[in-house]
């Protein structure tokens, strides 16, 4: 009981530091395609959460990457942390619909990336009050549908590989 | 990957696939490259491409002016001054040379700029 308890908590802490540093990996090291379109790196680790700890453990982590992320790299609560926060918010949101409906990793993946540049755009748009600015999110779906397979590949071959703590 | 996921998939690039092409049309039918500036005494206050209908609303020197947008055409539809030559001068296109003019409201309206 003791060992599950300490597993789970360090399977958290190690989830969690991942999540954080691919954040901030992305958007120090990789520069975004076309000028806005990033992969979503730090989307595995909230995939793998999901799949191997569950539902409330993968909104701990998303929460913690979005705040100590922006925190180190020094945005926290500036527009790309809302930002980042919208995108947050509604990709983890289809996650948890998508792991009670029990859907394949790869559906998950790609739909949650496809939410996560909705949410992005739509406080970008709510920020500026300016609609135009959702006539990107076309693009953006388009897009998801490709880093949403490489996501749900590589976390694919993470899962497989570990031995879920899930109830 | 079951079939009805990616089905839902399908649908939702095809859409989305679909709102950019629309976005295409709708773009090239429209925009025409024509530039048309409001100057109140030195300064531009408005820029609109006639190809888009619609009013646009400014204070003069003397009191307000609304101008109409339509059909590639634009025209002072109301202004509060003493003459009201400006209104009478009707409706203007691409390539009308004279700008609008209301001298007791300091407003001019011109084509700043014209694909050749």
């Amino acid at each position: 009981m003791n060992i599950t308890r300490t597993r789970h908590f360090t399977y958290l802490a190690m989830l969690s530091a991942m999540a954080i540093a691919l954040h901030i990996l992305e958007s120090a090291v990789l520069p975004p395609f076309f000028g806005v379109v990033r992969i979503g790196l730090a989307n595995i680790i909230a995939l793998i959460t999901v799949r191997i700890l569950g539902v409330r453990e993968m909104i701990a982590v998303n929460i913690m990457r979005v705040v100590i992320g922006s925190l180190l790299s020094g945005v926290f609560l500036g527009s790309t942390f809302w930002i980042s926060l919208g995108g947050v918010f509604l990709s983890s949101l289809t996650l948890i619909v998508c792991d009670r409906l029990h859907s394949s990793l790869l559906f998950t993946a790609i739909l949650s990336a496809m939410a996560h540049s909705a949410g992005q755009v739509l406080i970008v748009t709510m920020f500026y009050m300016e609609p135009r600015f959702a006539a990107i999110l076309p693009y953006f779906l388009l897009i998801s549908v490709a880093t949403g397979i490489f996501t749900g590949f590589i976390s694919k071959l993470a899962v497989d590989r570990v031995r879920p703590l899930k109830k | 990957m079951k079939k009805k996921e990616i089905i839902i998939i399908a649908v939702i690039a095809a859409a989305a696939a679909a709102a950019i092409l629309l976005m295409h049309i709708f773009r090239s039918d429209k925009a025409s490259g024509v530039t048309v500036a409001v100057q109140y005494q030195n300064r531009i206050v408005y820029e609109f491409d006639p190809a888009f209908d619609q009013e646009y609303e400014l204070t003069g020197d003397y009191g307000k002016m609304v101008i109409e947008v339509k059909d590639m055409k634009w025209h002072v539809k109301e202004v509060e001054c003493p003459n009201h030559i400006c209104e009478h001068m009707g409706w203007m296109g691409p390539d009308d040379l004279m700008p609008i003019t209301c001298l007791p409201n300091n407003i001019i309206i011109y084509v700043e700029e014209k694909p050749e």
